[in-house]
């Protein structure tokens, strides 16, 4: 008797470890792709806290979808008042400490996490794997890891709401295997539908500087230098746009490299040399976001991104200018 | 009862009352002056116990949303156009003009008008053109910043940050507010700038 229960308990906890084995790659990138479009058409309100570096904000999130689109409103409940509102034409952001207020029409994405629809290809540098069930803002969701193959990139530890399939709550891990970055939901609720009221700012408009900065996102095409390139790049990234731009504050045109392998994204910014210029000269970072700065001839090369230090620093250094 | 209903504006005041209790109490403040007057008197308190300026910004968002959020019906727009801020201001103060502003913009907001609706602030820009030129320097949010030395060296990299963000679709996100733009002092905006000013009795006026 005694023994038979001991041989069904053996047999249930070997049959649920072999269920957690069975959840392949595959099946952790789909569920990626879900949380992506979960993120985008289900009415949702909560709180999440965010920790970057020493700091930790609480933001208020009011997420509405139907047939008129994606509508979300994001409340600073830390620091000073502020405001994000976003709908398909328009991010506004609301700073009653600087009495501005900022409209910036951009295709405007989410600023909670998503994944990029092709996500197979990423194979050959990431590993993605299923950990487990864990409770967030007491909901059942699901462990997943996202390993980096290499030190050039970050990984993430997700947390995946077993029944709606929202991110509640996310990572950005360094090579060392700290989180250099955090964001979790301490509650959330899923609604059939959201009052259109809860997604007005809250503003007066008196006394607000009201911006578009309609120059920094509609510069005029102007032609690329298709000399320039990075020459050493880790395994897998590739050059995603090539633009000259015009930056606000300095009238010089930018030539403007863009570089992912999918999941992270660095940017080479190369400008003439102007005179009497402060520069970066080495490295910076804030938070997750690493940059590295260094001289070449008569430009002064900046790579800027979401990785390692170390990745900026190689891309920055690999420039070259064909002849 | 009043002392019940003192001890409710406390707790409204300080966002510790349940939304039901509040749902109640905000349409008990919109009905009686003498109520409004109590709840103006404990944001004034508040402010001074927690020695905050008055004439700041007061961020309200969080009590009433949690309270609009359980019962929107609260502010049916038949009520909000009784509840005009003269009321308010008389009770108030200019003291508290600001704490009342936020307010108001809750309770009044007629649906007709948009200025406060992002699409509106689109419409707005497309028939008069409230851009200025450039002056736009990103802020780093929450204080942490670029670990230079040099202030312009940090500029020129949240410039390449905001820049970037609009180039990559990064997994984890962008940081919530970095991609909120001011102005420091000493790029003031120019003449031709549209500076658009809240009118209570609802039309939004250009200076």
């Amino acid at each position: 008797m005694r023994r038979g229960f001991l041989i069904t308990v053996l047999l249930l906890t070997s049959s649920l470890t072999v269920h957690a084995e069975q959840i392949t790659s595959d099946t952790v990138r789909e569920w990626l792709g879900r949380v992506t479009d979960a993120g985008k058409n289900l009415n949702y309100q909560g709180t999440f806290v965010y920790r970057h570096g020493n700091d930790l904000e609480a933001v208020r999130i009011i997420h509405k979808a139907d047939k008129k689109g994606e509508r979300e409103r994001m409340i600073s409940l830390t620091g000073a008042a502020r405001e994000i509102v976003r709908n398909n034409k328009f991010v506004t952001c609301i700073s009653p400490e600087n009495k501005s207020v900022v409209v910036d029409n951009k295709t405007p994405g989410s600023r909670l996490p998503s994944f990029p629809k092709e996500l197979a290809k990423l194979d050959a540098y990431y590993d993605f794997n299923f950990e487990g069930y864990e409770r967030v803002a007491s909901r059942q969701t699901r462990r997943v890891v996202i390993k980096p193959q290499d030190r050039f990139r970050y990984g993430y530890r997700l947390w995946i709401d077993d029944a709606f399939e929202l991110l509640l709550r996310s990572e950005l891990i360094d090579p060392e295997g700290n989180a250099v970055e955090q964001i979790m939901f301490t509650d959330i609720k899923v609604f059939e539908t959201i009052d259109e009221k809860l997604l007005q700012p809250n503003i007066t408009g008196r006394e607000y500087n009201w911006i578009t900065d309609d120059d920094v996102q509609h510069d005029d095409p102007m032609p690329v230098d298709a000399r320039w390139s990075v020459k050493n790049k880790p395994k897998g990234f590739m050059l995603e746009h090539h633009n000259m731009h015009r930056l606000p504050e300095s009238n010089l045109p930018v030539e403007h490299l863009v570089y992912t392998d999918g999941l992270a994204w660095v940017s080479v910014y190369i400008e003439k040399l102007a005179p009497e210029s402060e520069l970066l000269q080495g490295a910076s970072n804030m938070g997750a976001v690493n940059a590295y700065g260094r001289i070449m001839g008569q430009y002064h090369i900046t790579a800027v991104g979401e990785v390692p230090a170390v990745t900026v620093e190689l891309l920055s250094s690999s420039v070259v200018h064909a002849k | 009862m009043t002392k019940h209903i003192d001890e409710q504006i406390s707790a409204f005041v300080d966002g510790e009352l349940a939304s039901d209790d509040a749902d109640v109490l905000i349409s008990k403040i919109l009905d009686n002056d003498e109520l409004r007057s109590r709840w103006a008197n404990y944001h004034l308190v508040g402010h001074a116990i927690h020695g905050e300026s008055t004439n700041n910004t007061v961020d309200l968002s969080n009590s009433i949303s949690t309270a609009l959020a359980n019962e929107p019906t609260v502010f049916a727009p038949q009520r909000r156009k009784r509840v005009l801020p003269a009321a308010f201001k008389q009770v108030a103060g200019m003291a508290i003009a600001a704490t009342v502003a936020a307010a108001a913009v809750l309770m009044v907001q007629p649906e007709e008008q948009n200025l406060f609706n992002p699409a509106g602030v689109g419409n707005v820009a497309s028939s008069a053109p409230i851009a200025t030129k450039q002056n736009v320097l990103p802020v780093s949010a929450g204080g942490i910043n670029w670990s230079v030395a040099q202030p312009s060296v940090a500029s020129k990299l949240n410039t390449y940050l905001v820049n970037h963000n609009a180039y990559s679709t990064p997994v984890r996100g962008t940081l919530p507010f970095a991609p909120i733009v001011s102005y420091s002092d000493k790029h003031k905006m120019t003449d031709d700038s549209v500076v658009l000013e809240y009118n209570p009795t609802g039309s939004s006026v250009r200076r």
